[in-house]
């Protein structure tokens, strides 16, 4: 369940606390004349943009006590919207500075001094820096960027940027002439790349200690395969059913190679199942992985869970592969033997190709569980629903007895999460009893 | 917190950034 408005609003709030360090240390103390309007605004936007910069690390440093309120999927929406405020507030710095005080190009230009050189190359690196940062993330899939590839690079860039920042103040010292102030904008500096340490190094040498062993490999329907992985001298983690973990399959924990898969077993079963549909170009080669292999989860996360006030019970709606985390909450209630009533809306390419067809189907035998499987293309004979899901679909097939005390938990692409939750809340169904969660979020 | 909400949510954010900005450029030039 994700939490209440008040855990949120406490973040958020502590979150903008942050971002105004920098400004309130500048204000304070001893400060210097000040050099116009336009000229003071722009430094204010260079010290957010480099606060923001700085707290971006934290947003991805799965803290396992920050996620819960949220979800890690808005976490991760965050600092990708966030990222790219932060790149707009760093670039408007220097632009007005230039419109104010065309002067200002002269940092720009590397002749004249060694000292002259270094300034225009660590600015003109900097702005070469980001514009990759924000192009390779952006455009990841069109430039076909691998993902451990870009992963590294976004670390290594970003830690570059923080690290220029950071000179950058001290060399121009406007605001910088005291050493208090200097302290604040180290730590500052020091927290961005301690973060970044503690997720890149510290967290996989803690994997290390609890490996797990890939014990099957099933090919499923639609080019997806589950596998079954098994704790290796340890007792392995519990989750609850709906999260998931950031699974590396390999002998190294430092593999750069992670990625994010939804736990789709019982949460009550011995060994862990992912199912992995060929969508990039990890999930591509995940039928070629052996039994043998060593897996390190990195979990659990996620906030995709069926709430203790699901008294009533809850209707999925699920688009393709996001049936796996309702996939791993409905085998949980199966062996549970719960007695609530549950609705499934499952859109799928085509009838042939879905995954858990007929676990599915036995299991609304032995669950409260109305099954509406929505395929885009009807087979012959096929009388149900079909086509691409609409809001009249949903109308027809959604439970209609106090469809207000029901939860809902909806995961598929973002079309259908956003076309699910706008009829829900037009249905006067209250934001607390929706809960959606993207997966294509790494 | 649902996804829809992140973008309204960032860009609310951003704009009190740049109120901030404008605050601090208001205190410093006065």
């Amino acid at each position: 369940m994700r939490n209440s408005t008040g855990e949120l609003l406490l973040w958020l709030g502590a979150y903008i606390a942050v971002i105004a360090v920098p400004l309130a240390v500048a204000a304070a103390g001893e400060v210097p004349p000040g050099r116009g309007a336009w000229l003071e605004f722009a430094v204010a936007l260079g010290f957010i943009g480099f606060a923001m910069m700085v707290l971006q690390f934290a947003l991805t440093a799965r803290f396992r006590w920050v996620a819960p309120s949220f979800g890690l999927d808005t976490l991760l929406q965050f600092h990708r919207e966030a990222g790219l405020v932060s790149f707009v507030m760093v670039l408007t710095h220097p632009l007005i500075l230039f419109v104010v005080d065309p002067e200002y190009l002269e940092y720009l230009n590397p002749f004249g001094s060694f000292t002259f050189f270094v300034r225009a190359a660590a600015l003109w690196a900097v702005l070469g820096a980001l514009v990759l940062l924000i192009g390779s993330t952006v455009w990841r899939t069109q430039l076909q960027l691998r993902y451990e590839w870009w992963r590294t690079s976004h670390a290594a860039l970003s830690t570059f940027v923080v690290f220029v920042g950071t000179v950058h103040m001290f060399r121009v010292g406007y605001y910088m002439s005291e050493p208090w102030k200097q302290a604040v904008i180290l730590g500052l500096t020091a927290f961005a790349v301690g973060l970044l340490g503690y997720t890149r190094g510290v967290r996989p040498l803690r994997l290390r200690r609890t490996p797990y062993k890939v014990v099957e490999v099933v090919p499923e329907a639609g080019q997806s395969w589950t596998m079954f992985v098994e704790p290796d001298g340890h007792p392995g983690l519990r989750f609850e059913p709906g999260q998931f973990a950031w699974v590396t399959f390999a002998e190294n924990p430092y593999s750069l190679e992670q990625h994010p898969f939804s736990f789709a077993s019982s949460a009550d079963s011995g060994r862990i199942g992912f199912t992995i549909k060929a969508l990039g170009d990890f999930s591509s080669r995940a039928g070629t992985i052996q039994p043998g292999t060593t897996a390190y989860l990195d979990g659990p996360y996620g906030a995709f869970t069926l709430d203790a006030g699901a008294t009533r019970g809850a209707v999925f709606v699920a688009g393709g592969v996001g049936i796996t985390p309702i996939m791993s909450i409905l085998r949980t209630l199966r062996d549970r033997s719960d007695g609530r009533s549950f609705t499934l809306v499952y859109a799928v390419g085509a009838l042939d190709t879905m995954v858990f067809r007929q676990e599915l189907e036995a299991m609304a035998t032995e669950l409260d569980l109305r099954l509406v499987f929505v395929p885009r293309k009807a087979p012959e004979g096929w009388a149900g629903e079909h086509g691409e899901l609409t809001r009249e679909m949903l109308a027809r097939v959604l439970p209609d007895d106090e469809p207000k005390v029901l939860r809902y938990l909806v995961c598929g692409p973002p079309g259908l999460m956003d076309l699910t939750e706008t009829f829900l809340r037009a249905q006067g169904i209250p934001g607390r009893h929706i809960n959606a969660e993207r997966f294509d979020i790494a | 917190m649902r996804h829809i909400h992140t973008r309204r949510l960032v860009l609310a954010t951003a704009a009190l950034f740049v109120g901030f900005a404008w605050l601090f450029s208001l205190v410093r030039s006065a």
